[in-house]
């Protein structure tokens, strides 16, 4: 998918596993960020789902691009960790019988925190579909064959997920109809950033 | 609904400045957690002789069980001894052979001989009287008259030396 990742990789060869570690790092570290909301357990995250990657490496199947293989794991790590951690807040505000806190404000963020934060508080699902689709520019059918969904699926999850972002960032991020390009560059928004 | 989901740019700028803001290290394999997971594929293989070697321990003892009906394994390997060798008997006084033990370098001279672990280097048991062979009547000649006969005669009263302690008699019934 990225233009660093031409040079095949051998499935086994720990070589490889180590490019592709210094390759997708970055990216799969953003998207476990998109999902959470915070960087030590983004970081736990990635690092779990490379652990998860080295022992299947033997088996990786080379006509499959290595990053969505990397990208579908780091999902899934990041969405049963989000499961755990919050069944461990229910658990948490059991055992003090009381009120959960409230989450923090968005409004009291900064407008990029602020993204970030309402993205955490959505459904994992949404959250990891959302910054596939907006912050890495993949394609719904790349995100389908990643995530093993349907395109329609992936269409659906978006405009969930624009809505909830409606609901906590305001009426800018609500739904707008497409204007063109179906592929976002990727190079353009760093350039922005 | 595919390929509709468009997102302004600025809105994606927004979104790249939240995520670009996560700190982030570089990329360092050798700290890497899945670094440290060689050693426990290295273990594999060593872990599977090893569960193998359990299985064929288990697989064994339930067959020492099955044919023995007993749980000792002292019996399942007296048991499987007996069934490697069946044709070696037990000797016992009352069958030993009576022909000569087989002198020395016998089994070179092309009889085989079968030497099965300890009982080769057994010593073989003292000759017992009651198994030398016996000679039938009439087998030796008849004795000469002529010639003298043994007959248990006393010692001469007049032997020079005294006579010893407990040997005058010599079980003939004394004098």
């Amino acid at each position: 998918m990225a233009p660093s990742d031409a040079q095949p990789f051998v499935p086994g060869s720990r070589e490889d596993f180590d490019r592709l570690y210094r390759q997708t790092y970055p990216r799969l570290l953003r998207t476990a960020y998109g999902v959470l909301g915070d960087p030590c357990s983004a970081e736990d995250c990635v690092q779990e789902a490379f652990v998860r990657a080295f022992e299947a490496w033997p088996r990786f199947r080379p006509e499959r691009p290595a990053e969505a293989w990397l990208q579908q794991i780091t999902v899934n790590v990041a969405i049963s960790h989000q499961r755990r951690q919050r069944l461990r807040a229910v658990g948490e505000v059991l055992r003090r019988l009381g009120r959960p806190q409230p989450s923090p404000d968005p409004a009291a963020l900064s407008d990029d925190a602020a993204v970030v934060a309402a993205l955490a508080a959505l459904p994992p699902r949404l959250s990891a579909t959302f910054v596939l689709r907006y912050y890495h520019g993949y394609t719904n059918r790349e995100i389908a064959q990643s995530l093993r969904i349907s395109e329609r699926a992936v269409g659906l999850r978006l405009s969930a997920a624009r809505r909830q972002l409606r609901d906590r960032l305001g009426e800018e991020w609500s739904e707008l109809p497409d204007q063109g390009g179906s592929r976002v560059d990727r190079s353009s928004v760093r350039a922005d950033a | 609904m595919p390929e509709s989901n468009h997102l302004p740019e600025h809105l994606r700028a927004r979104l790249a400045r939240g995520l670009d803001a996560v700190p982030e290290l570089r990329p360092r394999p050798e700290q890497a957690a899945y670094a440290r997971r060689r050693y426990r594929a290295a273990r594999r293989p060593a872990l599977a002789l090893l569960s193998g070697a359990s299985a064929l321990i288990a697989l064994a003892a339930l067959a020492g069980l099955a044919s023995t009906g007993s749980a000792n394994p002292v019996v399942w390997t007296g048991r499987a001894i007996s069934e490697i060798h069946p044709a070696e008997p037990t000797p016992s006084p009352a069958t030993e052979p009576t022909a000569p033990p087989a002198a020395p370098g016998a089994g070179a001279s092309g009889q085989q001989v079968h030497r099965v672990g300890p009982t080769a280097v057994r010593p073989s048991p003292p000759p017992d009287d009651r198994f030398l062979p016996t000679i039938p009547p009439g087998f030796l000649p008849p004795s000469d008259p002529r010639l003298p006969r043994f007959s248990p005669r006393p010692f001469p009263t007049d032997f020079p030396f005294p006579t010893p302690p407990n040997t005058s008699d010599f079980g003939h019934g004394g004098r």
